[in-house]
């Protein structure tokens, strides 16, 4: 396994969940970049291709949804997967994500450990 | 005979100085009001969760009016920053009024529109609507092209085109803050009595604007645009704090303005070809509903939701201040049985007697004053030393409520980041008396003129548009 | 008489002078004040923000880690616990909740409780809401008795949270007697609880007599999907003339398959009033059962535009009948009204729905 060297970015406005994934992520052993919102995110993830995203969809000034549309239209990096964290619940917007091409959606409030399995079970894939 | 005139002209002083004296303890109460509204209103959000309503079956959908009228310039990316607030669902119906610019087809080209069929819904008579559009990408917009017939008939065809239990109404370039949905909605869940909402709006000139969000609040460059920033809290902190705990909000700004849609269209919608459309409805709303259901209120949450460009040119903001006058004077003469009105409680016994002794005749009162008070003093009528004491009176009174207003912005929601900015907000709060608002009084004065002898028009508001 | 003016002026620039400057201290001080709080707040996180995560995902003893928090840092703790309260699910939030319940944070809450000002009380009950024991209930339900609209709403909204079913009786019974709380605002806060409610609110039908109230219930039983209310629900449809009641009777039919609910809907699609045969087209589009597909057809051409418009949205994909209908419909070049909805519905389904 060569889990010890996966990276992952982390997008979400709120720093102490921000926080919070990042401890648990990097206990398990990943690489984690955060940042508050889904400006500037495109030109770090063409320089510095991570394995996985975890985006909150609503955020200020480029949201979760528009950011999702933005990667997957970009062929360098549209094979990335996108984990969607939100607090929204409600059907149509899970729905329209997963359409957008997200790899999954997990609902707020959620539990870090089911965010991991979740994120395991995605870069096996 | 010179004598009876240099009496009345005596007398005449005395009353404006007694009318200095009036309005200030007025404000001084109303002070103390919003002091305590804004303390009542902060408790009650401290320990609520705004988000619950993503987790709930059950919400207010909301329909988002935006009437345009030559936008070309801002709109594209006014829509895209309100198709990201922060709601669980929403509908956004942008009303294209006849412009003679590119608006629609900037709107038609940017968002893929399709054209469908034109269900006529007519609850409201309006002008005739041209073409509805929906879009792919976005499931949620919807253009409406429509004949030119004013701002009022623009707003009225999204009434009928919508479907939404509350209906929002917002300038096309209006910024709006991401969560306020969630706080404009909110009064209306918490009381189906509520038939409208306002919110606080604040100066977005020199804040920096990123894709339509103000990413960073900083002061204007202009100093007539500052000055305009402390004159907006003064006036929501005050104003509209103050008057909500007597159930008396007879101001929404049109710029961002919520409505149970239900209510607008049993009053007939907005009035077509009036001069302040947006005050009168909230009049008239006041005048029909609480008739029907002494219940009915119209509310306001101080948060600031939305921000707005303001104008940076002596021309333009005369133009503006003339309109409101009118629009004032317009909205008070047609609904004045409200005056004095037991029926409608504080409101009618004593909001809407301010409104029209201080902001109707107030600006006319005061003018006269002033000319009234030149003139005596070039003829020695009155002591130079009388003449210092009123002017120190009344720049007194303005002085320590433009201080108080920066005290309660800063008690509340702090919007100004840096100190300097606070230092800077408190000069500007002090030098605001000594021309600035002797300035706007001269145009409301003129406004008013305008309006009892003759030029009933609309000014039209020059637009820069935002970068992107 | 002069020297009076001038020494009024002297006062009036004296008085000018000393607010000036009084603001002025007021607003850099509340600035100061909140500055440091802020500094505060993030020196707190930045040094116990990994002691926190640590006992999350560790064994160690929750009173182990409150007992060295400093009392007057729990302000920033509270503050920043909120956040995960409200953001986490499982066993991350069972092990936060540990940090109230069993600790001396606990008695903190239970005491401040009792505490005058009302914001602190407001605080503690937000926080007893993570403490699900008998005794907390209790205490909840006796501030439920407090004549404060905050601490009111702020109770009932713990109380759900805790899921305390048992005293929904008692917090409609004491809604009803506050008069600033309306429909809307009873609602609000009891849609927070969980399904539990529904046989106690079923059985309240029976015997409640405001209509305010009934609302408020047949919406909360439509809100959870509770089926066994449904021979209740059918005796205010038909025994009530209310068209409030009417109206969200039927709407909660729509979520409930049944041969009654059906036979119920298929009477009030041709009601007098256009605002019931909406609520009725939309519940059997809800239940979508095809034996009222004519009943639906037919009301595309109900004089009423809104009836006609909800018509035309159920019919598209309810059956293959009714779909070839509205096609047909759409079709027809004669350009009357049921065409121009017909195809309106059909571009704005299919444009909507394609991806």
């Amino acid at each position: 396994m060569t889990r010890k060297n996966k990276n992952i970015v982390i997008i979400e406005d709120d720093e102490g969940i921000t926080r919070l994934i990042k401890f648990k992520l990097v206990k398990e052993g990943y690489d984690v970049k955060s940042f508050l919102n889904g400006e500037k995110v495109i030109e770090y993830l063409i320089r510095d291709t991570p394995d996985l995203i975890i985006s909150d969809v609503m955020m200020p000034v480029i949201d979760g949804l528009t950011l999702l549309k933005e990667i997957k239209a970009n062929s360098r990096i549209s094979d990335i997967p996108v984990i969607m964290l939100s607090t929204h619940s409600h059907e149509s917007a899970i729905l329209e994500c997963l359409r957008a091409g997200a790899a999954d959606y997990i609902t707020k409030p959620f539990s870090t450990t089911e965010l991991l399995l979740r994120i395991q079970k995605t870069l096996l894939k | 005979m010179i004598d009876i005139i240099r009496s009345i002209v005596q007398y005449f002083n005395y009353f404006i100085l007694l009318y200095f004296l009036a309005i200030g303890s007025i404000y001084i109460l109303l002070s103390f009001l919003s002091f305590y509204n804004l303390k009542r209103y902060l408790n009650n959000q401290a320990f609520k969760d705004l988000k619950d309503v993503f987790k709930l079956k059950k919400y207010k959908s909301i329909s988002l009016i935006v009437p345009a009228y030559n936008e070309e310039a801002g709109i594209y990316t006014s829509i895209l920053a309100l198709l990201q607030l922060e709601y669980p669902e929403y509908k956004i119906i942008v009303v294209n009024d006849g412009s003679k610019d590119q608006t629609l087809n900037i709107l038609k080209e940017k968002f893929d529109a399709v054209a469908v069929p034109y269900l006529p819904f007519d609850h409201i008579p309006t002008e005739k609507v041209n073409a509805v559009y929906i879009c792919k990408n976005h499931k949620n917009l919807v253009i409406v092209d429509k004949q030119n017939g004013g701002k009022a008939d623009a707003i009225n065809v999204g009434i009928n085109i919508s479907d939404g239990d509350l209906i929002i109404v917002v300038d096309a370039d209006s910024i709006i803050e991401r969560d306020s949905l969630l706080k404009m909605s909110y009064p209306f869940v918490e009381n189906e009595n509520v038939i409208a909402v306002g919110g606080t709006v604040r100066i977005a000139n020199g804040c920096q604007i990123n894709k339509g969000y103000v990413t960073s609040v900083d002061l204007p460059k202009s100093w007539l645009a500052k000055f305009q920033v402390v004159e907006y809290i003064r006036a929501f902190m005050f104003g509209r704090n103050g008057f909500q705990i007597m159930d008396g909000i007879l101001i929404i700004s049109g710029a961002f303005s919520c409505f149970k849609r239900s209510e607008l269209i049993k009053v007939n919608g907005f009035l077509k070809d009036c001069i302040g459309e947006d005050m009168e409805i909230i009049v008239r709303m006041h005048r029909l509903l609480r008739k029907e259901n002494p219940k009915a209120l119209i509310s306001f949450i101080p948060d600031p939701v939305c921000w707005t460009e303001a104008p940076e040119s002596t021309k333009i903001l005369s133009r503006q201040r003339k309109r409101w006058q009118k629009g004032t004077i317009v909205s008070l003469m047609l609904h004045k049985q409200l005056l004095f009105n037991p029926r409608y409680r504080l409101l009618g016994m004593i909001v809407f007697p301010y409104f029209v002794f201080f902001e109707m005749f107030g600006p006319v009162i005061e003018a006269i004053g002033y000319i009234i008070f030149f003139i005596s003093l070039i003829f020695g009528m009155v002591s130079l030393n009388f003449a210092l004491v009123l002017l120190s009176a009344a720049i007194l009174y303005g002085v320590v409520l433009s201080l108080l207003s920066v005290i309660l912005e800063e008690l509340t929601f702090r919007k100004y980041p840096r100190t300097l900015y606070l230092i800077e907000l408190f000069v500007i709060a002090v030098l605001e008396n000594f021309g600035y608002r002797q300035l706007t009084l001269w145009y409301r004065f003129i406004g008013s003129l305008e309006y009892f002898f003759g030029d009933r028009k609309w000014g039209h508001m020059e637009k820069k548009g935002f970068s992107s | 008489m002069a020297t009076g003016y001038n020494f009024f002026i002297l006062i009036a620039l004296f008085i000018l002078l000393i607010f000036a400057y009084f603001f002025m201290t007021c607003v850099l001080t509340i600035r100061l004040i909140n500055h440091i709080r802020n500094k505060q707040q993030e020196k707190f996180i930045s040094k116990w923000q990994d002691h926190i995560f640590g006992y999350l995902y560790s064994n160690l003893n929750p009173q182990e880690l409150i007992s060295r928090i400093p009392k007057n840092k729990y302000k920033y703790l509270f503050s920043y616990l909120r956040t995960f309260l409200f953001n986490l699910k499982g066993d991350d939030l069972d092990r936060l909740k540990q940090l109230i319940t069993e600790t001396s944070l606990r008695e903190y809450f239970i005491n401040k409780l009792n505490k005058h000002s009302r914001k602190k009380q407001v605080e503690a009950i937000y926080f007893l809401r993570f403490i699900n024991t008998e005794e907390v209930v209790d205490l909840l339900v006796k501030t439920l008795k407090a004549p404060n609209e905050l601490i009111f709403r702020t109770t009932v909204e713990s109380l759900a949270y805790l899921s305390a079913y048992k005293n929904i009786n008692l917090i409609l019974d004491l809604s009803k007697k506050r008069k600033y709380l309306t429909k809307e605002s009873i609602l609000s806060m009891i849609i927070k609880f969980d399904q539990s409610i529904c046989p106690i609110l079923t059985k309240r039908l029976e015997t409640e007599k405001s209509t305010d109230i009934i609302l408020v219930i047949i919406t909360l039983l439509w809100h959870f999907k509770y089926a066994d209310a449904l021979k209740n629900i059918l005796n205010i449809l038909f025994y009530s003339g209310n068209k409030d009641l009417i109206i969200e009777s039927i709407r909660y039919l729509g979520e409930v398959e049944n041969l009654d609910s059906v036979n119920a809907l298929r009477f009030f699609l041709s009601h007098s009033k256009p605002e019931i045969r909406v609520a009725a087209i939309q519940a059997v589009g809800k239940i979508g059962d095809t034996s009222l597909e004519e009943n639906i057809i037919i009301k595309i051409l109900d004089p009423e535009l809104e009836v006609k418009i909800e018509a035309a949205k159920t019919m598209y994909k309810f059956s293959n009948k009714s779909e070839y209908k509205l096609l047909e419909y759409a079709n027809n070049p004669s350009g009357q009204i049921e065409s121009i909805i017909a195809k309106r519905i059909i571009m704005e389904k299919r444009i909507l729905e394609n991806d």
